[in-house]
Parts: C-alpha cells; sequence; structure tokens
C-alpha cells in the first residue's frame, strides 16, 4: 500500500489538480524526489537550495511534525499519510 | 469583509493582551452557511524557534509570530470535515499601529512567486490585526485598534470588519 500525501491548494497546479497523490516511498526524502519525478517542480517547493526542509514548510506524517522525528529520513510506512503544510507566519 | 462573533472578537482581544509583549495569533474559521468567521486561538511558536535557532529565526514573539503548524492542521482539517474553511488568521503588534506590514505580506507567498507575478498562496485569505500597546511604553495594557486587510488582485488593501 502506497503512502497519501496531501497537497495544498497552491501546489496543486502542479499534481493537476489532484489533493491527494499516492506513491511509494522509504522515507520523506525519497517521497520528494517521487513527487518530483512525477510533478516536476515540486521539490523546489519544499527544499531550499541546500535540500533542507524550507523554513516556512512544515511536512506532517500521521500527524507528527517531521521536525520532531527525524527530519527528511524520516521512514514512512505503507498506508501513512503526509501532509504539507505552508506555515502562517509575519510580524511588525 | 470579515464578519466574526462579538464573542469571537473579544476572546482575540482578550488573547491579545494576555499574551503581550508577545505576538498572539490565531485562525479564522469561516462556517457554512452563516459566512460569520470563528477564532481559533493558537500557540505563537516563533519565540521558541527563536531561542533554538537565532541565526534562522532572527525576530523574537515581540515582532514576530509563526502558527504552531500541528494546531493549523488540526484546526483546517476539522473546519473541512464540518463544511466550513479556513477563511484567514489574526494576530497583534506590539506597541505599533495595526498595519500590514511587509513581513506579513512576503509570509504570504510561501509556494506562489511575487517576483513571477503569482497572486499569494491563499489569495481569499483575511488577515486580521490588532494594535496592542501597553506595560512597555508605561501605559495600561489595551486593544489601541485593529484593521483587517485581503488581497484585492493588486495588492493588500484593508477591508471591513463585521462585529455581528
Amino acid at each position: 500500500m502506497p503512502v497519501t500525501v496531501h497537497i495544498p491548494t497552491p501546489l496543486r497546479k502542479l499534481t493537476h489538480n489532484q489533493a491527494e497523490v499516492e506513491l511509494e516511498a522509504g522515507t520523506i526524502s525519497e517521497l520528494v524526489d517521487g513527487l518530483d519525478g512525477s510533478y516536476e517542480g515540486l521539490a523546489g517547493k519544499l527544499l531550499d537550495e541546500d535540500g533542507e526542509v524550507r523554513r516556512y514548510v512544515n511536512i506532517f506524517v500521521n500527524d507528527e511534525d517531521i521536525r520532531f522525528l527525524d527530519g527528511k529520513d524520516t521512514p514512512l510506512n505503507d498506508g501513512d499519510s503526509v501532509s504539507i503544510v505552508p506555515a502562517i507566519a509575519g510580524g511588525s | 469583509m470579515l464578519r466574526i462573533a462579538r464573542r469571537d472578537f473579544d476572546r482575540i482581544c482578550a488573547q491579545a493582551l494576555a499574551e503581550y509583549p508577545h505576538e498572539c495569533c490565531g485562525l479564522l474559521v469561516e462556517g457554512v452557511p452563516s459566512g460569520v468567521s470563528a477564532a481559533h486561538a493558537c500557540t505563537n511558536v516563533q519565540q521558541q524557534r527563536h531561542e533554538e535557532n537565532p541565526n534562522r529565526y532572527s525576530r523574537d514573539a515581540s515582532t514576530a509570530y509563526l502558527i504552531d503548524a500541528g494546531e493549523q492542521l488540526h484546526i483546517a482539517e476539522a473546519a473541512e470535515k464540518a463544511g466550513g474553511r479556513v477563511s484567514g488568521c489574526y494576530h497583534s503588534h506590539i506597541d505599533c499601529a495595526a498595519y500590514f506590514s511587509d513581513e506579513d505580506e512576503r509570509r504570504t507567498w510561501i509556494f506562489n512567486s511575487r517576483e513571477a507575478g503569482d497572486d499569494p498562496d491563499d489569495p481569499d485569505a483575511m488577515y486580521l490585526v490588532l494594535s496592542v500597546y501597553g506595560d512597555e511604553t508605561g501605559s495600561p495594557r489595551k486593544v489601541q485598534g485593529y484593521k483587517c486587510f485581503a488581497w484585492d488582485g493588486n495588492h493588500y488593501a484593508e477591508t471591513g470588519v463585521e462585529i455581528v
């Protein structure tokens, strides 16, 4: 069973308007690579120039923020649910 | 036009006063079919991020907010299940006016590219900003004012707030 990825609205133009996509991946890194292979340009939206998850992008695996797991090395299991969540931020 | 219930607006003001001198923040969830937005208080994790990594998060919570993404995810999921949607967010400015700052504006383009002429990520979102003055200025802590901003297709402009 593959992993289900929930795509936020502004990225759906890259996924042909699909709100959810499924693919096989063993880690978040593999997932990002797989997403970019299927939907060109997605990796650039999620990762910075150093290959790290962008500061204002959050990735959750089954409601757990990967920052508090193993980051991009966080393992994925069949049936996991991955959510990409753009940060809401600002200031004076 | 933001329509918000009086009790929710009052809760936002109370939160802003309680969290001073840090900026408070939360989400606005619009119900269907009422069109009235409810306030969902969120944790401002900016201070924690700043203390953990001041190079990456140079501002502390007195001049910035960052909504706890886990809370954001749960609120958005619950809103969708109920047939509503996240209609925007609110935050407070500390010892300065209620305005849509460059920082506020910059953070509405996460995935889309402003340089490429894209709209913000959520062009329908409304941003309620409260101005809170208080102890740091030597005067009693109070909400001095509030304004709401929305994307008009070209830039962020003030929009009305109806408290119902």
